[in-house]
């Protein structure tokens, strides 16, 4: 079982640089409670608000994510946390049990890749294509956060053009289901899933 | 111990049938699980966010909360989706974390917090939320001096008017950061004729308005909600 909290940080613009070196300071800093940073997207330009990021870090249980949570609020993290403050406005996070990974790592593509995110209803994820070419690289299911509860969040390596044609297409993707939302996010050079 | 705070705005017209369904089909399963405990079932008719319910729920630690999570998943957990599905326009689910120096941190204080009131009166609740813009560990720092220690003084002389539950930080990744939360009992209704009813005028130099004129160094935006807490039937 492997948890993740996912975090998505409205960064104050002019900390930008200062802002990702406080996460990976953070990152590892909670490496000592068993953490491993899962990703480090931005969101992509033109594709939604600015200086937006999206962090991934994966806890390996429920103690390590007990004992996480306590450090970062009033322990040995409450320091590396506040560092990470001082660079964003506020941060709004969700924790998810891995439900499915691609063992069999990514497939190849042609220039740089882009992660696209997607969250359905639970009633829906059947419809996500889980044993073929197009099956999701991360399958995630929510457990805490904001509305709404009960959904299925999925992250898809694609290629840019894919992601265009996708958000500009008339019609439905036949390899996408209707999300509830779509976010198109570009790797840090450093971010595990690149 | 981890609160579960769930915040549900409940369909216009459903909030009866919200009760009925958390008290009769989710709490006595939140009875046989292990470390886990429900806590309160606060509840807002008329408000702001019209009919909402704020579930409560305590657990003794993060396992627990992973078994109530495998719970709430499973075929058990039917009615509590049912309560963040089809009876609410919005579920909000994030834990809290009491602060070091506040009361609800130890699971041994569940006993007194759920007992039931020895009278007839409704529990009346208010929740203040915060958005701090300074330091968190500063902030943490002045609600304890500024707020949570003469209100200890304040119970003591025995004209208290609020009872604070607990102080909490919302546990890192399971919501915003930073956020703070107040959980407090008004122990004397007719206090908040006052509060609602008279202009805000302050005196820096004696509290509570010396912890509302400094409290600016550390924020300006909260929200505070009156609730009442429902009644678990017998």
């Amino acid at each position: 079982m492997t948890l993740v909290i996912h975090e998505v940080h409205r960064v104050r613009g002019k900390e930008a640089e200062a802002f990702e070196e406080a996460v990976r300071q953070y990152f590892e800093a909670a490496a000592a409670l068993g953490a491993e940073p899962g990703w480090y997207f931005e969101v992509s330009h033109g594709t939604g608000p600015s200086y937006r990021v999206v962090t991934g870090l994966r806890l390996p249980a429920w103690a390590a994510w007990e004992a996480f949570a306590e450090g970062s609020a009033y322990g040995k993290l409450s320091a590396a946390t506040e560092a990470v403050d001082a660079c964003r406005y506020d941060s709004e996070a969700r924790l998810f049990q891995v439900v499915a990974e691609r063992a069999d790592g990514a497939e190849e593509l042609p220039g740089p890749a882009l992660w696209v995110q997607r969250t359905v209803a639970e009633a829906d994820a059947a419809s996500l294509d889980h044993d073929g070419p197009e099956r999701p690289e991360v399958v995630l299911r929510q457990v805490l956060g904001d509305s709404p509860p009960d959904t299925v969040t999925v992250l898809r390596r694609e290629a840019p053009r894919d992601v265009l044609d996708l958000l500009t297409g008339t019609t439905p993707s036949p390899t996408a289901p209707s999300g509830q939302s779509t976010w198109v996010l570009r790797p840090s050079d450093w971010s595990p899933l690149r | 111990m981890i609160l579960l705070h769930e915040t549900h705005q409940v369909v216009p017209g459903a909030l009866d049938e919200f009760e009925r369904t958390y008290w009769d089909a989710v709490a006595p399963e939140l009875d046989r699980l292990d470390g886990v405990a429900p806590l309160w079932l606060l509840r807002q008719r008329q408000g702001i966010e019209g009919e909402l319910v704020i579930a409560l729920t305590a657990l003794r630690s993060g396992s627990a909360l992973g078994a109530y999570t495998e719970w709430r998943q499973g075929k058990s957990g039917v009615a509590a989706r049912r309560l963040a599905g089809e009876l609410s326009r919005r579920c909000d689910r994030k834990a809290l974390l009491a602060a070091p120096w506040s009361t609800l941190r130890e699971w041994d204080e569940i006993t007194e917090a759920a007992a039931p009131p020895a009278g007839d009166a409704p529990r009346i609740f208010m929740e203040d939320t915060g958005w701090p813009y300074s330091v968190v560990s500063e902030y943490v720092d002045y609600q304890r001096r500024d707020y949570f220690e003469p209100l200890q003084q304040w119970a003591k002389s025995g004209h208290a008017l609020l009872k604070l539950w607990g102080f909490f930080l919302v546990a890192p990744g399971t919501g915003r950061r930073p956020e703070a939360v107040f959980l407090q009992e008004v122990l004397d209704a007719r206090a908040l004729e006052r509060l609602i009813g008279e202009p805000e005028v302050y005196d820096p130099d004696t509290f509570p308005g010396s912890y509302m004129v400094r409290g600016l160094l550390y924020r300006d935006q909260w929200r505070s909600r009156l609730l009442v807490a429902s009644k678990r039937p017998t």
